[in-house]
């Protein structure tokens, strides 16, 4: 292999049935980067999200992680590696506090399995004290302390896209995949989320795979940029680059604006 | 006086072992969202696992051809272990799939076993049943001590069930099981291997409902298909839903309500002249219970409740901001 | 030994009928995105209402049995108005519907027998001798059976590929994300679905009351067996519905030639749960 990104996609295919969602999907995302995937609704984003992350086995195609091939491995594993994804939809616990949702982000932790479980608390200590005291550093990190016995289905929409990127964070990814965070949110909330991902690409050493439709966004905040239609890579580069590109502004830019 | 205490203990002991039956299935549903609505299956094979280790060898008159003539504790054991071989059977078909299909081939299992329970004499001894069950320490405590001796010994498993319940809930297994419950993509997002979670749950639950179907076993002595229907199912989860899912009291509290209302209303026959149409209106009644529950009051009378912030702190001695 | 056609015969007799329920069991599962466990309840109670008119009231029996259609709609239509339809105002999940319809079952069973007792009952109606035809046993009554479903089926085709309510609700029952949230007009689908789904599951009560007996407990012992042929034929799909019904009822009488006839329900549960071992993706819908 050529190149020695983060991750690799290489000739990545997937099909439903007689529909073709992902054809060929090439890219890769550079360590320590924030790197965008754009395409219009129906491009494949998500596809390419879920296979990556192991939710689909993909048709085709190989995805390389760190240097060790994880195509078509189960989340679990995918996750220890280092790769760790955010839902379109915001998805959280809805019946568990705040708080506990960021716990059962920790992983590797001895209390969840069922023989120190049984054994009782004593077996699990240390690790539940690593998980609290990280779960806490997070909920400053984001500003959810003060919501941090409610249950999740009381935030507000903007709230729980934090509540989910924070317990991504809680894995410890090396990688993480946000589907578009900003969505449906109104703009002083986007900016806030647009900091509170460069600050932790600072900080932390993160690198960040986002899909987000609100174009300024993600030509603002990334290093650098995939583009794709109906299932294909047609584009990919600096913001710059991929903006004057001839095809990304017929496929995407055009019908943007329209 | 004596009549009324003596009724007032059986009572009591047939609603703890729905309690502990209803603790089973709190794990399953409540915890762990997991649609059982073939409870009675593990209850079943509970009860005649431990009746067939311990009773003695048949005789030639007797149906059924086999009689271990074990100690009582080993046919317990046998029994809940019995239960959570089915769960392991009956999960791995199931917990990889939308909670819906468990809730399809659990009530279907239960129908077939009590096919098997009426049909394989040899086994189970068909409709006449297998009677002459052994009871715990028979020969040492007092006969008219030993209603409230066993008793107390069905009170002990609901403890140890409970005690076992809490156990589980404030810990991370536990959360990781709400988490499953709550939505279980999002779990497996976080690299949670939710089917393996989901049939230790499953078994952890399955077995507690074979210790309860075992304890039944030794307090009835005798054991007939009839008295392992749908019904059993149905009343541990209105118990469940009504006490409260997600909390293992209110699963303790709501079984013991039910019991004491299909008691209570034994009596009704009598009293009014209602005796045909008693035992229909009775589940019908509960029936409307659960509809209503789930209507108005799906949280149940006791609510699931959530470890705040400062319990997690204290509990593992850290200060926090 | 020979095959004796004679359970080939008897199984498309069974499997048509429960074929019928069983599409009114998936159009519901599809369109209102829940198991009804009270379906096997509507069957029941599609029989009482025919035994009530045949009987008590001294119909002939095909009125009573058409008669029983509008009743048995009818109260299924009260019930989703006063059972489901709250819940589903209030955007309660599928499992509070479910659960909820597991304590209906309850209700309508007990109440059933609470009115009738658990004793079998007959209909009033002729047709019983059995004649031989081609070294098979059949009554006049078991070709009406077979004769009846198939031209029920075969109008379901047209409902559901001729018009457009039909087409709808063929789109909404196979996708089930689509369910409840398209712009369609869920609630007059639903009314329809009801109407059809109970309709149907009416008269399969009929017919396997006059194939056998009417008696509190017939639905709810039917349930398994549909609930396999829905799985079979994969949910939301009223084609599979009528395949899966026809091979389960088949394969069950079959089955008497080698084993005994009280294991019949757990043949339907085997071939379900292979199936689900097999095969789970195409249950489930699309890989998701
Ligand atoms: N589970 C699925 N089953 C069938 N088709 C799917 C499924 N998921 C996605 N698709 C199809 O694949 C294509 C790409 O979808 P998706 O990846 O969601 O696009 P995007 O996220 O770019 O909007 C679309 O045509 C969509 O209909
Ligand atoms: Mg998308």
């Amino acid at each position: 292999m050529s190149d020695d990104g983060l991750l690799e996609v290489r000739d990545l295919n997937k099909y439903f049935g007689g529909v073709t969602a992902v054809d060929g999907f090439d890219m890769t995302v550079e360590r320590n980067s924030i790197t965008g995937l754009i395409g219009p609704n129906g491009a494949g984003k998500t596809t390419v999200f879920r296979t990556i992350s192991g939710f689909h086995d993909p048709d085709g195609g190989k995805v390389v992680f760190d240097g060790e091939e994880i195509t078509g491995k189960p989340v679990y594993e995918i996750v220890e590696a280092g790769i760790t994804r955010t839902f379109q939809e915001a998805r959280t616990f809805p019946e568990m506090t705040v708080f506990e949702n960021l716990l059962v982000g920790k992983t590797g932790h001895r209390g969840e399995k069922l023989l120190p479980t049984t054994a009782g608390p004593k077996a699990y200590a240390e690790d539940e004290r690593a998980a609290v005291e990280h779960a806490d550093q997070l909920l400053g990190y984001m500003e959810l302390a003060e919501k941090r016995d409610q249950r999740a289905d009381r935030l507000a929409v903007g709230e729980r896209k934090l509540l989910e990127i924070a317990r991504a964070l809680m894995t410890n990814p090396d990688l993480i995949l946000l589907d578009e965070p900003m969505a449906g949110l109104p703009s002083d909330l986007t900016t806030d989320i647009v900091d509170y991902i460069e600050r932790i690409r600072e900080e932390r050493d993160q690198t960040f795979l986002i899909v987000e439709h609100d174009m300024d966004t993600i030509m603002n905040i990334c290093d650098s940029i995939t583009v794709m239609e109906a299932g294909q890579t047609i584009a990919s580069g600096t913001p710059e680059e991929v903006r004057n590109d001839e095809r990304v502004v017929e496929a995407y830019l055009g019908e943007e604006s329209a | 006086m004596l009549e009324q205490l003596s009724f007032m203990t059986s009572v009591a002991t047939v609603a703890g072992i729905y309690a502990v039956l209803a603790l089973g299935l709190n794990i399953h549903w409540g915890e762990t969202g997991l649609l059982n609505f073939g409870h009675v299956a593990f209850f079943a094979v509970g009860a005649y696992t431990t009746a067939i280790l311990t009773i003695p060898s048949p005789t030639a008159t007797q149906a059924y051809s086999f009689g271990f003539g074990l100690p009582v504790v080993v046919g317990i054991v046998g029994g809940c272990i019995a239960a959570g071989l089915v769960a392991v059977l009956l999960g791995i078909p199931t917990l990889q799939l939308d909670e819906e299909y468990l809730a399809i081939v659990s009530i279907g299992l239960a129908e077939i076993l009590r096919h098997v329970m009426m049909n394989e004499n040899w086994l189970t001894g068909g409709v006449a049943g297998l009677y002459g069950i052994d009871r715990p320490l028979r020969g040492v405590i007092p006969p008219e001590a030993y209603d409230f001796f066993y008793l107390g010994l069905v009170v002990l498993a609901v403890g140890l069930c409970y005690a076992y319940s809490r156990r589980l809930k404030q810990s991370p297994f536990g959360r990781v099981l709400r988490s499953i419950r709550d939505d279980e993509e999002a779990s497996i997002a976080l690299g949670k291997h939710t089917f393996r979670y989901r049939m230790q749950a499953f078994v952890v639950g399955g077995v507690m409902a074979g210790l309860a179907g075992a304890l039944w076993a030794h307090y009835a002595t005798a054991l007939t298909p009839t008295a392992f229907g749908a019904n059993i199912t149905f009343l541990t989860w209105v118990g469940l839903i009504v006490g409260g899912s997600g909390n293992s009291k209110g699963a303790i509290l709501g079984a013991g309500l039910i019991i004491a209302f299909r008691e209570a209303t034994r009596y009704l026959p009598d009293l009014y002249g209602l005796g045909d149409i008693i035992p229909t209106l009775r589940l019908i009644l509960v029936g409307a219970l659960v509809i209503v529950t789930i209507r108005y009051r799906p949280d149940g009378l006791l609510p699931e409740r959530d470890i705040s912030y400062a319990e997690y702190c204290k509990r593992v001695e850290y200060g926090g901001e | 030994m020979a095959f004796d056609p004679q359970f080939l015969l008897n199984g498309v007799i069974v499997g048509s009928t429960i074929a019928l329920a069983a599409i009114g069991l998936t159009l519901i599962f599809g369109i209102l995105d829940f198991i009804n466990f009270a379906h096997g309840e509507y069957l029941t109670l599609g029989a009482y209402a025919a035994l009530v008119a045949n009987v008590a009231l001294g119909l002939p029996f095909v009125v009573a049995a058409v008669v029983a259609i509008p009743i048995t709609v009818a109260l299924a239509l009260a019930l989703d108005r006063v059972v489901f339809y709250p819940l589903r105002r209030e955007g309660a999940g599928a499992l509070s519907l479910l659960i909820t319809s597991f304590g209906l079952s309850i209700i309508l069973r007990n109440a059933v027998e609470m009115v009738w007792s658990s004793d079998p009952r007959r209909f009033d109606v002729g047709g019983a001798e059995a004649m031989a035809i081609a070294g098979v046993r059949i009554t006049a009554v078991q070709i009406a059976i077979v004769v009846v479903s198939l031209v029920l089926m075969i109008a379901i085709h047209l409902l559901l590929t001729r018009t457009t309510l039909g087409v709808t609700m063929r789109a909404t029952a196979s996708n089930r994300s689509l369910a409840l949230s398209s712009g369609v007009n869920t609630e007059r689908i639903v009314t329809w679905t009801w109407v059809i789904g109970a309709g149907l599951t009416a008269i399969a009560g009929v017919l396997i009351g006059l194939n056998t007996v009417v008696r509190p407990s017939m639905g709810f012992g039917l349930l398994l067996v549909m609930f396999a042929a829905v799985i079979l034929g994969g949910i939301g799909d009223p084609y599979g519905a009528m395949l899966g019904g026809l091979s389960i009822g088949i394969a069950q009488e079959v089955s008497v030639a080698f084993i005994s006839a009280s294991y019949k329900p757990a043949v339907a549960f085997t071939i379900m749960v292979v199936l689900l071992l097999w095969k789970p993706e195409g249950l489930r819908g699309a890989d998701t």
